[in-house]
């Protein structure tokens, strides 16, 4: 079952065409990656499922209900925008509590819910003071927070640790990571390695389209392929000859190994590892399948521009 | 599908947000400011006419000004402007407001449509440059979202219109010998009546402000529209246009100013349907500007 699928979905800006034929499909309950470069359309990918963009062709349906619609949607789905302004003369705990209240919330639970999304995001203190008073981190973490109001069913949510100090980022990822279970979330970020420990899908997109989506497992060859993190450079010619029918690749410290779809990945991970250790070749990390920013790489490799 | 009690939410915190908005507290300075130096010169000015007229009056008719009655304007003067009016229920209505009522209340009806561009013609347009709708719009149907949006400009402008009430009564209070306790109750009035015209303008603007994309681009359009109306009610209601187009007449009902006269009558029959007018009018903007916002990014 599919939290979201988009099928053929085209979205222009005047002349300039942001989605071309875009279809994607979301499973409910995963943690998703939006992984393109810039203008590739993340966010308007995301707009038209939050039904503030409007798509001109196409299918859109989200939680199984059809296009967004608000009589429909409204407190199922959330979405933390980006470089967006809620209000700037009203202290951010009033802002949550208008959100959570129009999300459906009574006074007293909006209140609440209020002071309890910006305890999730540790601003708390910070609670009367004004969107404008905030530094740029603490207005990513209120977007969060809005976003985590109540209890949506799909949460969007548009480069949430950009521009972040790297304690906020693993506070950032940690929050997002405690929703698995209980949410679809669908995320967007540039930062691969972020993205590949916080997802268990992921979505390649290019130029308005998808060019490739699966899980973290397909995309990443997780089922073929080792990675091997080492303290120097095995006997690569010795190595190859124990390892037959295996391409072995050295990139200082990473041997990765892919291995032939009919062979078992714990079968050639163990032959690989005793060959490692005859060759007293320390091994400091084991990974299965390839790093997303290698799949990611490997796919805009292949990709005839166009 | 209109949700009641979000309306009632989104209205709210448009009062709340308004209200502690610098452009709010700068237009209401200025609005407070006016209608008190307009009140004091106002009733300085019918001070100084009462005493000239007084010594002038008593002077050419050899008599002592204490037998004279006490209010020579008011009472030989005024009748003089009101028999202006060709409407007999509204020259009696002005005769029976106090002089400051007629003043503030003619003074509101032409200051308000400004007031209203000044602080609600950006109001939604802000929202969409700053992306304050990404936040709302999918926990809110659009209809109800900028329906609540216009009310909550409604009742800034009743705060608004209600502080310089408040302000030109203060004044009358401190420098008129003569103020009489009903006067709040006529300056309120005249207030409400203030209200229900800028209703027009403010679903006017609210409906200009959905299909703008700045609150510079809103402002500007709320201002062509003003000047446009003005032109525009101006040429369907001159006698050469209505020598050529007869019935044309009827269609500068469709304007706000059409109905300004109208809000000082006394009389239901010729009041209500002014006021409704008003509202139609405002509606029908706000109507048309939803048509478009319904439609667009957000």
């Amino acid at each position: 079952m599919n939290a979201v699928v988009l099928n053929n979905v085209v979205k222009r800006y005047g002349r300039r065409l942001a989605l071309n034929g875009l279809s994607l499909e979301i499973p409910r309950g995963s943690v998703c990656a939006m992984i393109g470069p810039n203008g590739c359309g993340k966010t308007t990918t995301m707009g038209v499922i939050a039904g503030l963009l409007m798509h001109e062709a196409g299918t859109v349906d989200v939680l199984g209900l059809g296009p967004f619609r608000a009589a429909k949607h409204a407190g199922h789905v959330s979405l933390m925008p980006q470089d967006a302004v809620p209000s700037l003369h009203v202290p951010i705990v009033d802002c949550l509590r208008y959100f959570a209240e129009l999300q459906g919330l009574d006074r007293p639970q909006a209140k609440r819910e209020a002071e309890s999304c910006l305890s999730k995001v540790g601003l708390l203190d910070r609670a009367s003071a004004r969107f404008s008073e905030l530094s740029h981190g603490m207005r990513r973490r209120f977007s969060i927070a809005q976003a985590l109001l109540g209890n949506p069913k799909l949460i969007l949510l548009d480069e949430p640790t950009s521009g972040l100090d790297p304690e906020l980022v693993v506070q950032i990822r940690t929050l997002i990571e405690s929703q698995r279970g209980r949410a679809t979330l669908l995320v967007s970020s540039h930062i691969l390695s972020e993205l590949e420990t916080m997802c268990d899908h992921a979505v390649f997109m290019e130029q308005g389209c998808v060019v490739r989506q699966g899980s973290m497992a397909e995309l990443t060859n997780a089922n073929s392929v080792v990675r091997m993190t080492l303290t120097h450079q095995p006997l690569m010619s010795a190595l190859e000859l124990g390892m037959q029918g295996c391409t072995l690749l050295w990139q200082e410290p990473v041997l990765t190994v892919h291995a032939p779809r009919s062979q078992p990945l714990e079968e050639t991970n163990a032959r690989c590892l005793r060959l490692l250790l005859e060759q007293s070749v320390g091994i400091l990390q084991v990974d299965a399948g390839q790093s997303l920013e290698a799949a990611y790489m490997n796919l805009k490799q292949h990709r005839p521009r166009q | 599908m209109l949700d009641a009690r979000k309306l009632f939410v989104v209205a709210r915190f448009e009062l709340t947000e308004a209200i502690r908005s610098r452009l709010f507290a700068v237009a209401m300075s200025l609005y407070a400011v006016g209608a008190a130096l307009g009140s004091y010169i106002f009733l300085k000015t019918m001070a100084a006419a009462e005493t000239a007229a007084r010594h002038s009056l008593a002077a050419s008719m050899r008599i002592d000004e204490s037998s004279l009655p006490q209010d020579l304007v008011r009472e030989k003067a005024l009748p003089m402007f009101a028999s202006l009016v060709e409407d007999e229920a509204i020259r009696g209505e002005l005769l029976r407001m106090p002089p400051l009522c007629i003043f503030y209340g003619y003074m509101t009806l032409s200051l308000v449509a400004a007031l209203v561009l000044i602080i609600s013609a950006g109001t939604i347009a802000t929202d969409v440059a700053s992306g304050a709708t990404r936040y709302a719009l999918f926990r809110c149907d659009r209809l109800t979202w900028a329906l609540g949006k216009l009310l909550g400009q409604e009742a800034v402008l009743a705060a608004g219109l209600l502080l310089g009430a408040l302000v030109a009564g203060g004044v009358g209070l401190t420098c008129d010998p003569h103020f009489q306790s009903d006067t709040w109750v006529w300056l309120l009035r005249t207030s409400f009546r203030a209200w229900l015209y800028a209703n027009a303008y403010l679903g006017l603007f609210v409906g200009l402000s959905l299909m703008a994309s700045s609150a510079l681009q809103a402002r500007a359009f709320a201002l062509f529209c003003l000047i446009g109306l003005g032109i525009a009610h101006s040429i369907v209601t001159a006698d050469w246009a209505n020598a050529r187009l007869p019935g044309l007449r009827y269609v500068g009902m469709l304007f706000p100013n059409a109905h300004h006269q109208a809000l000082w009558s006394p009389n239901w029959g010729t009041y209500l349907p002014s006021a409704i007018a008003l509202f139609v009018i405002g509606g029908l903007g706000f109507g048309l500007g939803h048509r478009v916002f319904r439609g667009r990014d957000a």
